[in-house]
């Protein structure tokens, strides 16, 4: 009782921490505009110190809350120990994939990397198959590759690096013909 | 009546016509439904070509996207929580939850039936009041109406969606704040740009809502598949009732008006109608709790006003030569591909070509209605699609989406971060529709705001007392003291202010 849950914490910091970082850089653009009395951080300010109240406001029911419950809410997050460090490590990977994915594209390209994406979430998602692993995602890939590339022309990232642009370029001739 | 039947009948005469028409009722159809990817890239890749159609013709075609481009973004938005557009964004708050109930069908079956309906309102208001209707929305609506109307649809949006409301107020605020990234509205001051090249046009809002939404919801059912929680979306094809639908009559007609004066304003268009619409059906409600879990009335109120406002954009198109939105700017390049000048000459000048559109968004709104059936039949399959193969196939088509926008790997790394910030957020009781609301009526907020204040030299009292904005801060105001009221009144847990 009384007592508030990590992910409480967390979010009155991670708020804390944004409005003061945001004010802090407004000083970046604290200019005066010759027509406008406001100037260009009086809008993102009023935002900061309407978000600061609004977390300070977040906390103090959070505490109330916890003073009144007899009952220790630990988070939603909390339950994700519960079940292990193996679905800790799968969820990990499910959030982290995509962005290793998005950063890898510009240099390897769309057409090299994305079969190998879809395959590792396809596992990370849960299917064991080798044939679905193996098959899926390069159905996936060959059908919304030539409707992309072939029927709606768009461009998709061919990779700079060696090897990968070759392979993208190649890719996309002989899929426009 | 006569005008109206001239056109129809010339729009019939002609094969090449008729072809026209289904090209752009099909075409939108099936583009909208593509996240990122839209309508909007289907108007892009036709423009060069209108030039070799007649300028009926053309005109035609865009027209009839429009309206059915509107509508296909629903389906997506139902069936897999992703958007096909920022219209149909609070048609996911209900939609996908009806899907994950087994109600799939009847959502989609609202959503064929009240994009129809909204549609057919709008062109019919669009046929009688044109001239009349533009002059009023021009002189009448200025930067400080839209800033009050802006106020009002924040003050709504707070107060729904989120665990408590200083929860929906912290997503609101979030979302205005990403909104000031890149050059300010007045002076062009770079703000939180950090020397980056990307982030002087600011955030764009399809890579954010795309993450916000189908990256998001891809990581929500990915986690509970891994700890043994999901469960498969039930699949059913019932379709809403007659008796449903007359219970809804109120939240229609509302919709079709708010759709249809909020898709008047230049700039604001079917976006702002479809979450002013949503807002004002939660507020209306005697069971607003019941939104945001699989409520018909949510699906129906954003339905009907996306589309109500697409017969509204063409009003100040037409009239005045004002595009509504992106779509409407694509058609005054078509005007001038034709050597026509779009406004009010037009309606002297080329009246049966006024005539021909209006017969022809009439007629795509009656043919979604029966083509939006056929489809619901054959798409609502999709459910049985173990997730396993989808979610991948949906991270790829958002990939795309994404890419596709502006054509930088950077929009890919920034949807795939909103899609874990918004999974995070929504384990924790945030509102990710409050944050895309905020994204994107952050800079029309504070663009109309600067712009409102140097009309009346900062006199804050001139400002508030103009009628149209007195009654939507006043709207706004009383929006937000009712949520305080009905938290402290549903639940002490909920609101302890």
């Amino acid at each position: 009782m009384g007592k508030l849950s990590s992910g409480q914490w967390a979010e009155i910091v991670i708020w804390m921490a944004v409005a003061g970082i945001a004010f802090g850089f407004s000083f970046e653009f604290d200019r005066e505009i010759e027509f406008y009395k406001f100037g260009a951080s009086g809008w993102p300010r009023v935002i900061i110190a309407m978000m600061f109240l609004g977390a300070i406001g977040q906390f103090i029911q959070d505490l109330r809350k916890a003073k009144t419950n007899p009952v220790y809410d630990p988070g939603y997050f909390s339950q994700f120990s519960e079940h292990g460090s193996a679905f800790i490590i799968r969820m990990g990977l499910t959030l982290a994939l995509p962005v290793v994915y998005a950063m890898l594209l510009q240099w390897m390209g769309y057409y090299f990397l994305t079969p190998f994406f879809l395959g590792f979430y396809l596992y990370l998602t849960g299917e064991r198959r080798p044939v679905m692993l193996i098959l899926v995602p390069l159905v996936i890939y060959g059908v919304i590759t030539v409707i992309f590339t072939r029927v709606l022309y768009v461009g998709l990232p061919i990779g700079y690096w060696p090897g990968f642009y070759d392979f993208g370029n190649w890719a996309v001739i002989i899929l426009r013909g | 009546m006569d005008l109206f039947l001239q056109g129809a009948a010339t729009l019939v005469s002609s094969p090449m016509s008729i072809g026209i028409f289904f090209a752009g009722l099909i075409g939108g159809l099936l583009f909208g439904a593509i996240p990122g990817v839209s309508m909007l890239t289907l108007a892009a890749i036709f423009l060069p070509f209108s030039g070799y159609l007649s300028a009926a013709d053309a005109i035609m075609f865009y027209s009839v996207l429009y309206c059915s481009g509107t509508y296909g973004g629903a389906v997506t938005a139902i069936l897999f929580n992703i958007p096909g557009a920022p219209e149909n964004a609070p048609t996911a708050f209900d939609g996908y939850p009806m899907t994950q109930q087994g109600k799939a069908g009847k959502a989609i079956g609202a959503a064929v039936i009240c994009s129809s309906l909204g549609g057919t309102a709008s062109v019919i208001f669009m046929m009688l009041a044109t001239p009349l209707l533009a002059d009023i929305a021009v002189t009448h609506m200025g930067p400080p109406e839209i800033f009050g109307l802006v106020f009002f649809g924040i003050a709504v949006a707070s107060s729904v969606g989120a665990k408590t409301l200083w929860k929906g107020w912290l997503s609101v605020l979030l979302g205005l704040l990403l909104a000031t990234v890149g050059l300010d509205p007045v002076a062009g001051e770079e703000r939180y740009t950090f020397d980056l090249y990307y982030l002087l046009a600011g955030l764009h809002f399809v890579p954010v809502i795309l993450g916000f939404f189908a990256v998001a919801e891809v990581l929500v059912q990915a986690e509970r598949r891994a700890s043994g929680r999901f469960d498969m979306p039930k699949f059913a094809t019932s379709f809403p009732t007659l008796a449903e639908f007359i219970k809804l009559k109120w939240a229609v007609a509302r919709s079709v008006l708010l759709g249809f004066f909020a898709g008047i304003l230049p700039g604001i268009g079917a976006t702002l109608a479809a979450f002013l619409s949503y807002n004002e059906a939660v507020r209306w409600s005697k069971t607003p709790e019941k939104f945001g879990k699989g409520e018909l009335e949510g699906v129906v109120a954003s339905e009907t006003a996306n589309n109500a406002a697409t017969g509204a954009a063409m009003i100040p198109l037409l009239a005045l030569g004002l595009p509504g939105g992106a779509l409407t700017a694509m058609m005054v390049g078509v005007f001038q591909m034709h050597d026509i000048e779009p406004g009010p000459l037009v309606f002297i000048n080329s009246a049966d070509l006024v005539w021909v559109v209006f017969a022809a968004m009439f007629f795509a709104n009656i043919c979604i209605l029966v083509l939006g059936f056929v489809e619901t039949k054959t798409v609502l399959h999709l459910l049985r699609i173990p997730f396993q193969m989808l979610a991948p196939g949906i991270l790829l088509m958002a990939t795309i989406g994404a890419y596709a926008t502006r054509s930088q790997v950077v929009d890919v790394v920034v949807m795939f971060a909103a899609g874990i910030l918004a999974y995070f957020m929504r384990r924790t009781g945030y509102s990710v529709p409050g944050i895309v609301l905020g994204l994107i009526l952050g800079k029309i907020g504070e663009q109309t705001f600067a712009q409102g204040m140097q009309m009346v030299s900062y006199d804050v009292g001139d400002f508030v007392t103009r009628p149209i904005v007195a009654v939507l801060l006043l709207a706004g105001i009383s929006t937000i003291l009712t949520s305080i009221y009905r938290a402290l009144k549903g639940s002490r847990k909920e609101l302890d202010v």
